[in-house]
């Protein structure tokens, strides 16, 4: 009776434990991989922006069909429509995607608007590429691409996406130019810009020395931000505190307004139509001694078939203020998506997309790739010779918002910086836009009144 | 069954006018009159369109909120600014060059449907190749200012210009609108009157203003009602060419509503501005309306 009780017993956990083991299991490992799994039969859809870095990755989307049999699709689309879709298709609750696509500066919609799973258990497990080397990342594009640790976070500890795009704004400026006006480095502060600029000008009339990114849309605050953190209005936030209360109405930003408005003599005097495109092109046509720009531009200065100071261009971190120099920090990151059916095969092409063994690949094939393993490659330098200096500037680093109400309290600061750059009273116009931002902050359930009230 | 027949009157034929439009009712509250009782019900929240993020009742705390918020009012300044000042413009345009093109002549004929190609373009392209024109160092417009001796003007880089430069636009598309619709009046026009008038020794300009125009009228409050609440509505150009800026000259209230929606997460505020914008725009049209009638019935 007691062996058959045994049996019985036996016979029950093996029909249990079996069938969820199987249902567990991974999948084997793909031929010829180490980590890699054989997911035949899975289609991928990666949602991205189309750019030189999306189209590196559908080479290396195609190797990754090959080794383990799924499909990718990749969707690019124009990064300006990219949050609305994004957020209109889950919404619908439609589910198209698997791996996700997003601006950094957008995480507080995709991580607290729950579109996005935190990959840290991905990380630790058997899916995850052993060669990956996370301190091969710089840390502060870990901190800012990876984290998001406001008090309105799932998990502040969480890690939420790994690097797709590495962006720094990094300045360019015309060698032979800047050396007839008697400089043989570029300039350091923005008063020596300044003074430069007005010696190119001085011998070159017809031209406008600077060309800055200055429209509305993202353009002018990414000029605008390490500027910002130059005269001490902080960082890696100089746009608001841990409570969102706004810092734009502060003597820093106020000063670093006013040096900005001042720039503008030795700008296009269409300049706050420059956009990054425009900005970039006057530069490369030869139409400006000097300018600034996110580093995913700057291939095409250095390509002779589009540019016509290919030869005469060097680059350097954008200046300083009196309270130091930094970099602005943009960038594009990659999730696993809330939505997918397909989380674990997901996890694995965001990995291999971003993997070390594959980063100077992908930076040859035009990827913009956050790893010191692939900005220090001889291959890499020898093409792009700005990939150091990315690194190099990062020791001081700023960045944008990454709360909610960021697009939102974006588009109200530009607004009002532009009424600066228009000839309004910098002061009185900030604080406007100060008071507007303090309100934006609210509502969108933050709580800058923990700092101080509305600004007055 | 027979007690619901008789509840409602199926079988009346006084009835059956009512019937008739009923398919015409239901499709008009599928269609319109729910979205719209959805559109205010969600103007009533603070509603993201992720749906795992709250969604706060205000009330009418989101209007509350906009018409506190000097973006909005200076959005809704300049979108009023825009139609009345594009609207003025391309109705006087479009009344005079009808009037050109109702003239009898063979180069008329030839000038009329070439004077049309821009209605049939895409606004999106329309932005596109007026961008391209507007450009201070590489447009044709400040070239051809500079060939004839005029400094270039600074297009889409000040507030005032890039306002007159939204107008130009919208006034370069539209108005052959404008055209096509008053020279139509004046084409269907009985011309005994005019005749008589002229006969009677009137001058055109009293022939034009108390002859043609009152009989034209009508037609002409047609014209003015659409281009107005077109205007109203303006997006794509603004979308193409000035996204807004500089400093929110030329922010129209369509083009805040998608970005309050869609890039800023808000589609609660975006629905109490609609619903303004609707408000605003029914009130336009009725006025219109009545004008049109009060025109008609003279």
């Amino acid at each position: 009776m007691r062996k058959m009780k045994k049996t019985v017993i036996g016979l029950i956990a093996f029909l249990v434990i079996v069938p969820i083991s199987y249902a567990n299991a991974l999948p084997p490992l793909a031929a010829g991989s180490d980590w890699l799994r054989d997911w035949s039969g899975t289609t991928l859809v990666l949602t991205s922006h189309t750019g030189p870095t999306t189209d590196a990755a559908k080479v290396l989307a195609k190797d990754f069909e090959k080794i383990t049999g799924a499909t990718v699709e990749v969707i690019d689309e124009s990064w300006t429509d990219l949050l609305a879709k994004h957020q209109a298709d889950y919404a619908a609750g439609n589910g198209s995607y698997d791996v996700v696509t997003w601006a950094y500066l957008w995480a507080g919609n995709y991580i607290e608007g729950g579109l996005v799973d935190d990959m840290t258990s991905y990380m630790n497990g058997e899916l995850a590429d052993p060669n990956y080397d996370l301190d091969d990342v710089p840390l502060a594009v870990q901190e800012v691409y990876g984290r998001y640790r406001l008090a309105s976070s799932p998990n502040t500890e969480g890690l939420w996406a790994l690097p797709y795009k590495f962006d720094v704004y990094l300045a360019m400026y015309r060698t032979d130019l800047f050396a007839e006006a008697g400089y043989d480095s570029c300039p350091t502060t923005y008063e020596e810009l300044y003074e430069a600029a007005g010696k190119i000008k001085a011998n070159h009339p017809d031209m406008d020395p600077l060309a800055f990114p200055m429209a509305m849309g993202g353009n002018f605050l990414s000029s605008f931000m390490a500027m910002n953190s130059g005269y001490g209005a902080g960082t890696p936030d100089s746009w608001t505190d841990g409570n969102l209360y706004p810092r734009m109405h502060q003597p820093p930003t106020v000063a670093a307004a006013k040096m900005m408005k001042k720039l503008m003599d030795y700008m296009p005097a269409d300049a706050l139509d420059y956009d990054f495109d425009k900005a970039n092109t006057a530069f490369a046509q030869g139409n400006a001694a000097y300018t600034v720009n996110w580093n995913a531009y700057m291939p095409y200065v250095l390509d002779p078939n589009s540019s016509a100071v290919s030869d005469k261009v060097a680059f350097c971190g954008t200046p300083g203020g009196p309270e130091g120099r930094y970099s602005a920090l943009g960038g594009w990151v990659q999730g696993i998506s809330s939505q997918s059916d397909n989380k674990d095969a997901a996890f694995q092409l965001i990995q291999y997309l971003s993997g070390k063994d594959r980063g100077v690949e992908y930076a040859m094939n035009g990827g913009s790739v956050a790893r010191f393993s692939t900005a220090n490659d001889p291959v890499v330098i020898e093409k792009y010779p700005f990939y150091p200096i990315l690194m190099d500037v990062l020791k001081g680093y700023t960045g944008f918002g990454q709360y909610r109400p960021w697009p939102e309290i974006e588009k109200t600061m530009e607004t009002y910086f532009h009424k600066v750059m228009l000839g309004e009273d910098p002061e009185k116009t900030l604080l406007t836009g100060a008071q507007q931002v303090w309100v934006q902050a609210q509502r969108g359930g933050y709580n800058p009144g923990a700092t101080g009230p509305k600004p007055e | 069954m027979t007690k619901i027949l008789n509840f409602f009157n199926i079988g009346r034929v006084g009835n059956y006018p009512l019937y008739m439009v009923l398919p015409a009712v239901i499709v008009l509250l599928l269609l319109t009159i729910y979205p719209f009782i959805y559109l205010v019900y969600v103007s009533l929240y603070i509603w993201p369109i992720s749906p795992t993020l709250p969604r706060i009742f205000l009330g009418f705390g989101q209007f509350t909120y906009l018409f506190s918020n000097p973006a909005f009012i200076e959005s809704m300044q300049v979108t009023i600014n825009l139609m009345v000042v594009g609207v003025t413009i391309q109705i006087s345009l479009g009344m005079l060059l009808a009037i050109l093109l109702s003239t009898k002549s063979r180069i008329t004929n030839y000038f009329t449907l070439p004077f049309m190609v821009p209605v049939f373009v895409s606004p999106v392209v329309v932005g596109l190749i007026w961008k391209f024109m507007f450009n201070y160092d590489l447009g044709i417009l400040n070239y051809l200012l500079n060939v004839i001796g005029l400094e270039s003007v600074n297009w889409l880089g000040t507030t005032t210009t890039a306002f007159w430069s939204v107008v130009i636009i919208d006034t370069w598309q539209w108005t052959p609108f404008t055209t096509l619709i008053i020279k139509a009046g004046l084409d269907s026009m009985d011309p005994t009157p005019q005749e008589a008038a002229t006969v009677d020794g009137a001058s055109r300009f009293q022939i034009f203003t108390l002859v043609t125009f009152p009989s034209i009228a009508p037609i002409f409050a047609v014209a003015l009602l659409f281009r107005t609440l077109d205007a109203f509505k303006a997006f794509d150009i603004i979308y193409i060419v000035t996204r807004g800026g500089p400093g929110g000259s030329t922010y129209v209230l369509g083009y805040n509503i998608w970005k309050t929606a869609f890039y800023q997460n808000q589609l609660g505020l975006a629905a109490a501005m609609s619903v303004v914008m609707i408000i605003i725009a029914t009130i336009l049209a009725f006025i219109l309306v009545r004008i049109m009638k009060g025109l008609m019935e003279r």
